[in-house]
């Protein structure tokens, strides 16, 4: 078969269903696109990745789990679907870069959220759509001017590390996410409760703790509840290689709790090799049918009733759309997804305000970063 | 979708006379999130939002049903004039705002985002109307409706000006989907009739229904005086005249029955006072009218030609049959065979075809009734596929010399058009042709002379012969290669329809004329309720009206 496809290209037979030459595994994993590329990656080395990976993807032994992380099957909680009333809201953001000159670089950001009674969208809300010129040299007065503005932090925002520096767009976007979470916040009544697309053991940097905090605090005020909810984690158990404890911990709760969804407390475990972060982080599988457990970190509030909320929220994850993840979240993500498209537009809508100001094509395409000469030349 | 409360932050309203709170969030700062909520203005469905000028696409929900071939109108108000453009369904697809296959697979509870999985549908643009101080016109569009302009289900003032536009030969009701529009006849022009007309439809879709209705509104013009063109109407199956399996008969329009002239070989309908009996006189048969019948040798087919040559035009048919007349053909060089099998197959014609007679003939009659206007039906349920297409070929013949000479004297009468049943047979090109009729597709029109093809199988009919007509009506068409054919020959685009044409039902159709700007979905009347109305339009002249004898119509 292999032999097949290679003869194939030698003939110059490019029109062939590559799915003739493949087994159905490859046909649906690693998906290349043979139609462009002339040389792909050796079958052997394929092999060789995919034995790797089985190490870190193989059953659990649920006794060396429970050694290894202290979570017990019992330990694993069924969760009851079940509404009790109020609106959910879900946080999200975007991040594409525009216009990247080498040492500054322009970025189109977008954050807002959305708001669901029941099954029934309410309401999107974008809190920031808007153009970021990361400058490391000019940067902390557009940080100030939400930290200091909205959330009366004085201290000013300076990144530390070149690292850091290079993700800037990355806490500008951050930021907006939170400057979203706490416009939720303040729009939410109690007993509505607030969803937030990532983690909240970013309380553990500086530069989020005291926004964190000023959050949490209002929510707390506001009779709000809030959800941090990761769609990845970098959660690790085992010894000798990191196995995902994600993944490992649903295929443990799936056994313990078969056909039902089902939350579990890692906060206090063995399992949390990280820094306590100020709440509770627990593990959770919102449907039955869904292909994933979800990492949800809770502040101490809504910690306390965490299976009542995770109720909620089982009940509204079982959308069509996106089933065993929350719908609202479904939703926040499309909204403020920031398209392809749109990007090339605002790109393009920039070369038109440059050359609006006397610049040639020749001058803008000479200041950019040459990575993107090359990107926007397309291989056939 | 149902309207919603303001849903716009409390924090966002002052409320007079209270003192309000200090400013939170993005207040504190002097902005505002930018909010979408689920009210009338953010309703995306029913507007205009792609794609150019040949095609418009908009959304509906995904309940909302439409159905292919409705016509909607879509209002323009960016100009100083009103332009309401018209557009048909020609394509509906399951469509979201979301990206990817996410959807193929059934999972979940269902759709949470109804505003975000609906329907696209895929509308061709059929032409707008402009009101402006000059009034009301149609015109083809040159542009495209402004982005999100509003589209709605076309009503009948949409449609008033069809009505204007429409014929004086009814024949059914305009279509919008499923839906008939009553208000709006839909009627073919006199006019277009020379230009040729097919018919076109697989079995039981309603050709004869059509057919009928058809030549009652032509016997409706014809008892009125107003006939532009007479129609002839062979038929094969004994049907039209007083119906079959249950269905009415051209007769039983008793209301317009001094429109129309009935030629019988069957006995039992000759009965019927208003029936005459079809006799063709001997005098009236050429050779070329007998060479169609047969398949002959080239020697049989030279014979044949030789005949006109070698005897006295009217009474050949009577001097070749004698021992003399045998003789001049032999001494034309022609075999004793070959005259021998051709005179017996004369003989074979002559004994079979009881309607060829010494003395009397229909022909005169016949002919002067088309030049009238009328509705000429020639009934021969009796006789076989070689008889029907010797006699077709006959009076086509005699048809097509009167009106050449009628335009040489420039005396014309009104114009004819002459209907051929099961029309692959004779316009099929190459041998399955018969050039009598290719001639009349070709030449026809000059001399008023237009033909009718009936047709189950379009694709069978001469592609070039097929372009030489100039109305359709098209009652559905189960083959591909029989639409390609038609969409190949029309005047006006049939490509985007195909997928309608192929699920019309019965009584459904696409009609596609001259001087009516766009192919129209039609209903067609079912003729039954028709006669109905006819009948009802005045009163009742009776069926025998004529006297109490059988007077000849000639």
């Amino acid at each position: 078969m292999w032999g097949g496809r290679r003869r194939g290209w030698q003939d110059g037979n490019l029109r062939q269903d590559p799915g003739d030459y493949f087994p159905s595994t490859l046909k649906i994993g690693i998906y290349i696109d043979l139609q462009s590329h002339s040389q792909m990656i050796e079958r052997e080395k394929l092999a060789e990745a995919a034995r790797a990976l089985k190490e870190y993807l193989a059953p659990v032994d649920p006794d060396e789990f429970e050694v290894e992380t202290g979570i017990r099957s019992s330990d694993f909680r069924e969760i009851v679907p079940r509404d009790s009333g109020g609106r959910i809201f879900a946080i999200d953001g975007s991040n594409v870069v525009v216009f990247d000159l080498g040492a500054v670089s322009l970025h189109r950001i977008r954050a807002g959220y959305v708001v669901y009674r029941g099954t029934g969208w309410e309401k999107t809300a974008v809190t920031c759509d808007d153009l970021f010129v990361a400058d490391r040299e000019d940067y902390s007065q557009h940080f100030k001017r939400y930290r200091k503005g909205i959330f009366d932090i004085e201290e000013p925002f300076e990144l530390q590390s070149k690292e850091e520096l290079d993700r800037m767009a990355t806490f500008y976007r951050d930021l907006q996410e939170h400057v979203a979470l706490f416009e939720a916040v303040l729009e939410a009544e109690a007993g509505d409760v607030v969803l937030y697309d990532g983690g909240f053991s970013l309380w553990r940097e500086p530069y989020h703790r005291e926004v964190f905090d000023r959050i949490f605090e209002r929510a707390g005020e506001r009779g709000v509840d809030l959800l941090a909810i990761s769609k990845s984690s970098q959660l690790s158990w085992g010894r000798g290689i990191a196995r995902p404890l994600l993944r490992s911990v649903d295929r443990v709760g799936c056994a313990a709790v078969p056909g039902s969804p089902w939350l579990v407390r890692l906060s206090g475990q063995r399992a949390m090799r990280e820094e306590p972060w100020g709440g509770e982080t627990f593990a959770a599988r919102l449907h039955p049918a869904s292909t994933h457990a979800f990492r949800v970190d809770a502040p101490g509030r809504t910690a306390g009733s965490i299976d009542e909320i995770l109720g909620r929220i089982a009940l509204y994850s079982r959308s069509s759309e996106s089933p065993g993840y929350p719908h609202v979240l479904f939703r926040a993500h499309q909204e403020m997804k920031i398209p392809i498209q749109e990007r090339d537009f605002t790109r393009l809508s920039l070369f038109e305000e440059l050359r609006g100001l006397g610049f040639s094509e020749g001058e803008v395409r000479g200041a950019l970063d040459y990575h993107e000469i090359l990107d926007s030349i397309k291989r056939r | 979708m149902a309207e919603m409360a303001d849903l716009s932050d409390e924090r966002w309203k002052e409320t007079p006379g209270q003192e309000s709170a200090p400013p939170e969030g993005l207040a504190r700062i002097g902005q505002k999130p930018q909010t979408i909520a689920r009210d009338e203005s953010s309703n995306p469905y029913f507007r205009i939002i792609s794609k150019d000028v040949r095609e418009y696409h908009f959304i509906v929900p995904s309940e909302e049903v439409v159905e292919l071939g409705e016509i909607f109108s879509i209002r323009d108000g960016r100009r100083e004039a009103e332009i309401t453009f018209l557009a048909r369904i020609t394509d509906i697809l399951h469509d979201s705002n979301y990206d990817g296959n996410w959807d193929t697979v059934i999972r979940g509870d269902g759709f949470y985002d109804s505003d975000q999985i609906f329907c696209r549908v895929v509308a061709e643009p059929l032409g707008c109307v402009v009101r402006d101080e000059g009034g009301e016109r149609f015109r083809k569009a040159r542009t495209i409706p402004a982005k999100f302009s509003p589209v709605t289900r076309a009503d009948k003032e949409e449609f008033r000006f069809l009505g204007e536009v429409m014929g004086d030969i009814e024949v059914g009701r305009l279509r919008n989907g499923s839906r008939d529009v009553e208000e709006i006849p839909v009627a073919l022009h006199s006019d277009a009739m020379d230009h040729h007309m097919g018919v076109f439809a697989t079995t039981g879709m309603g050709k004869s229904n059509f057919m009928k209705v058809f030549a009652a509104s032509c016997m409706k013009k014809a008892s009125s005086k107003e006939s532009k063109f007479g129609l002839l109407i062979v038929d094969p199956h004994g049907e039209y005249i007083f119906g079959s399996k249950g269905t009415k008969g051209l007769l039983h329009l008793d209301r317009y029955r001094d429109g129309i002239v009935c030629y019988s070989t069957d006995k039992r309908h000759q009965k019927d006072l208003a029936v005459s009996e079809l006799t063709i006189n001997k005098s009236e048969i050429r050779p070329q009218d007998i060479e169609i019948l047969y398949d002959w040798t080239s020697a049989q087919s030279q014979a044949l030609e030789t005949i006109s040559r070698v005897f006295s035009g009217e009474h050949w048919l009577d001097e070749i049959l004698t021992p003399e007349g045998t003789a001049k053909m032999i001494a034309e060089n022609y075999q004793k065979d070959t005259i021998g099998k051709i005179n017996r197959t004369l003989k074979n014609i002559l004994d079979s075809n009881q309607y060829i007679s010494d003395i009397t003939s229909s022909i005169p009659g016949i002919i002067s009734n088309l030049l009238d206007g009328k509705v000429v039906l020639v009934d021969i349920p009796t006789l076989g596929e070689r008889s029907e297409l010797f006699l077709l070929s006959l009076l086509s013949r005699h048809i097509l010399y009167r009106y050449k000479w009628e335009s040489y004297e420039r005396s014309r009468g009104k114009r004819c058009l002459i209907t051929v049943e099961e029309a692959q047979r004779v316009l099929g090109g190459g041998e399955g042709s018969l050039a009598r009729f290719e001639s009349i597709a070709r030449e026809g029109r000059k001399f008023g002379v237009g033909l009718c093809a009936i047709t189950q199988q379009p694709k069978l009919i001469d592609k070039q012969l097929l372009s030489q007509f100039n109305t359709f009506v098209i009652l559905g068409l189960a083959d591909r290669n029989d639409r390609t054919r038609l969409e190949e020959s029309a005047k006006q685009d049939l490509s985007t329809l195909d997928v309608e044409i192929q699920t019309l039902e019965k009584g459904e159709a696409i009609i596609s004329t001259l001087k009516i700007p766009f192919p129209v979905p039609a209903s067609i009347h079912l003729y039954e309720t028709y006669l109905e109305r006819l009948n009802r339009e005045g009163p009742s002249e009776g069926r025998g009206r004529m006297g109490g004898f059988n007077p000849p119509p000639d």
